[in-house]
């Protein structure tokens, strides 16, 4: 995913940066060397490759330790562009078509490597700026005679082509990279709704097998006789497989929750003891940390544990918050009025009807 | 609820595919104190049509019939101004609003046994209000920005509502009477009819909510 782009980026400054070192070291230092005598003034020029030498050292420190130039691209950027028109000013006129305008190709070379992240129309401007600074101190100093303009501009043309070429590479790969990622991220959703709906089905399909096995001997004993259906017993039974198989075919299952899931798991359990369960949900709600799941499910559950024949349990998601609630005919003993994760019980007792509710604001 | 008017012999016919869910609604009708008549459309939609479920008073309808939900079937017979109580497994929000926006008389779920559909059938041929705690639930976690706007009075009420399914718990809870509590509930009810899709049978519930006092012109307008 995002791994993958970080990884074609890394690989691209490192070509970029071969290709950079390559250019000043082999082609422009000899050049630097041999025309010490001719720049107006020697040591500005000397400092300026050094400075562009010390920009690929530091590219080379922020590929290895993995990090981009952030901010500080723009002032290097300025300082590369000020080394531009320093390094024409201090040249002859006549020697800009030569060798020692060495900076007409560095300059390009380490704006590739400043813009890697950035708009290929950024670059372009940058390299426009760039060459115009020839062309500009030609026309001051009155050499634009054809010939020179077909030199400066033959040069212009290969080496820009060479850097506009590899900034749109970079572009390219970036755009690539990004693709492949999204194409990843989109492949990894896919999957893993793949599991958890292969999940639910699974989980359906074994609770579908429970209930009946559950369900048969009841209707059997109907069927043979064996179970009398005026019986409390049998038409209890019957009510607790009914709620169960509704709840089943109502879906409520279905989705991925863990805390309808852990009430489920305590509704089944009171639902084994014979209590009839009426479980109801509405709204939605956020996923929940385990400190206010066990908060909102500890005092209903309890109430739960408690129920002698029958209880409703409801789960409603506002915008406000979430609330499990619990009326059974249960016992209010022990019941707190606060639990985990910052939840709020309520206590209603009437009668033989006791109703707990824990609420949770979000 | 008038007592007085309902008086006469109720007929319903219940829409539903699944034999053993009639046989056990026709039992609760029958067993009813004034038993309703019961006609059994045998899960066909076109016998609450024909006589003699169409005269039938109110129509109890399972909205899956074999397929996905019958909205269409739904709305043609409220736009004949048939009371309609949906009666389904489905307890989903979507589902129930749908059917509250239609204008069918009261949404039940299957686990809402004789204690909501006896009641909502006796109100329904009345046109009073009926709401069942799962339609509270419902209700309560509407979203939708066309929703009538609620006080918080009755916001509770309704969330209380759909957890007790007890309205003397209710009443206990808020410290207010049960007949407090009736209001509350029947005046959301009223909000809705008068909101969304026009039809007969929400203006009829509109129309005799005025009538006895329940809710005023100025908060259906406001």
């Amino acid at each position: 995913m995002a791994d993958t782009m970080q990884r074609m980026r890394g690989r691209l400054r490192i070509a970029i940066l071969i290709i950079a070192t390559a250019d000043l070291t082999a082609l422009d230092l000899p050049a630097l060397i041999t025309h010490l005598d001719v720049y107006l003034v020697a040591w500005p020029v000397v400092a300026a490759y050094l400075t562009l030498i010390a920009l690929l050292a530091t590219e080379g420190v922020l590929i290895v330790r993995g990090r981009s130039w952030g901010a500080w691209r723009w002032p290097a950027l300025g300082l590369t562009l000020a080394i531009s028109v320093l390094v024409n000013a201090l040249i002859p006129v006549a020697e800009v078509p030569g060798y020692a305008n060495w900076p007409i190709d560095a300059i390009g070379w380490i704006a590739v490597i400043l813009l890697v992240d950035h708009h290929l129309g950024v670059l372009l401007a940058v390299l426009a700026a760039h060459f115009a600074t020839n062309f500009v101190h030609l026309a001051l100093g009155g050499e634009l005679t054809p010939l020179v303009l077909i030199n400066v501009g033959t040069d212009v043309v290969t080496i820009g082509a060479f850097q506009v070429t590899a900034g749109a590479a970079t572009w390219m790969c970036r755009y690539a990279a990004r693709t492949a990622a999204r194409a990843t991220e989109a492949e990894a959703a896919v999957r893993a709704s793949e599991a958890i709906a292969a999940r639910l089905h699974e989980d359906r399909r074994r609770r579908s097998l429970e209930l009946e096995a559950e369900v048969r001997p009841l209707l059997t004993g109907l069927a043979d006789g064996s179970r009398d259906p005026a019986a409390d017993q049998t038409r209890r039974d019957c009510a607790i497989a009914a709620a169960r198989m509704r709840r089943l075919f109502a879906g409520i299952d279905d989705v991925d929750d863990h805390l309808l899931h852990e009430l489920k798991a305590c509704v089944d359990m009171a639902e084994r003891r014979g209590v009839l369960v009426d479980l109801s949900t509405q709204g939605s709600w956020p996923g929940l940390s385990l400190a206010v799941r066990r908060g909102l499910t500890e005092a209903p559950v309890r109430v739960l544990s408690t129920a002698r024949n029958w209880a409703r349990v409801t789960v409603l998601g506002t915008d406000s918050g979430v609330s499990v609630s619990v009326v059974a005919d249960g016992d209010a003993a022990g019941i707190p009025a606060r639990a985990d994760g910052a939840v709020m019980i309520t206590t209603v007792e009437d009668e033989d009807r006791l109703w707990v509710k824990a609420t949770w604001q979000s | 609820m008038g007592e007085s008017d309902v008086a006469e012999l109720i007929t319903a016919v219940i829409i539903d595919d699944h034999p053993a869910i009639t046989a056990g609604v026709k039992a609760w009708c029958a067993a009813a104190t004034p038993p309703v008549e019961l006609i059994d459309a045998d899960g066909r939609i076109g016998r609450a049509w024909t006589e003699p479920g169409a005269s039938a008073r109110v129509v109890i309808f399972d909205l899956q019939l074999g397929g996905p939900p019958a909205f269409r079937e739904l709305e043609r017979l409220v736009d004949a101004g048939r009371q309609v109580i949906v009666y389904s497994q489905r307890s989903d929000r979507d589902t129930v609003l749908t059917c509250l926006d239609l204008g069918v008389f009261t949404y039940l779920t299957k686990a809402e046994g004789p204690d909501h559909l006896i009641p909502a059938i006796r109100a329904a041929a009345a046109d009073l209000p009926y709401t069942s705690p799962s339609l509270g639930g419902a209700i309560s976690t509407d979203r939708r920005p066309s929703r009538p706007q609620l006080s918080e009075r009755e916001m509770e009420t309704l969330v209380a509502w759909f957890e007790s399914d007890s309205k003397r718990l209710v009443a206990g809870k808020l410290g207010v009477s049960i007949k407090t509590v009736e209001t509350y509930i029947d005046r959301v009810r009223i909000k809705y009819a008068n909101t969304g899709r026009p039809a007969r049978t929400k203006a009829a519930l509109v129309e005799r909510a005025i009538q006895d006092g329940l809710i005023g012109m100025e908060d259906l307008t406001g």
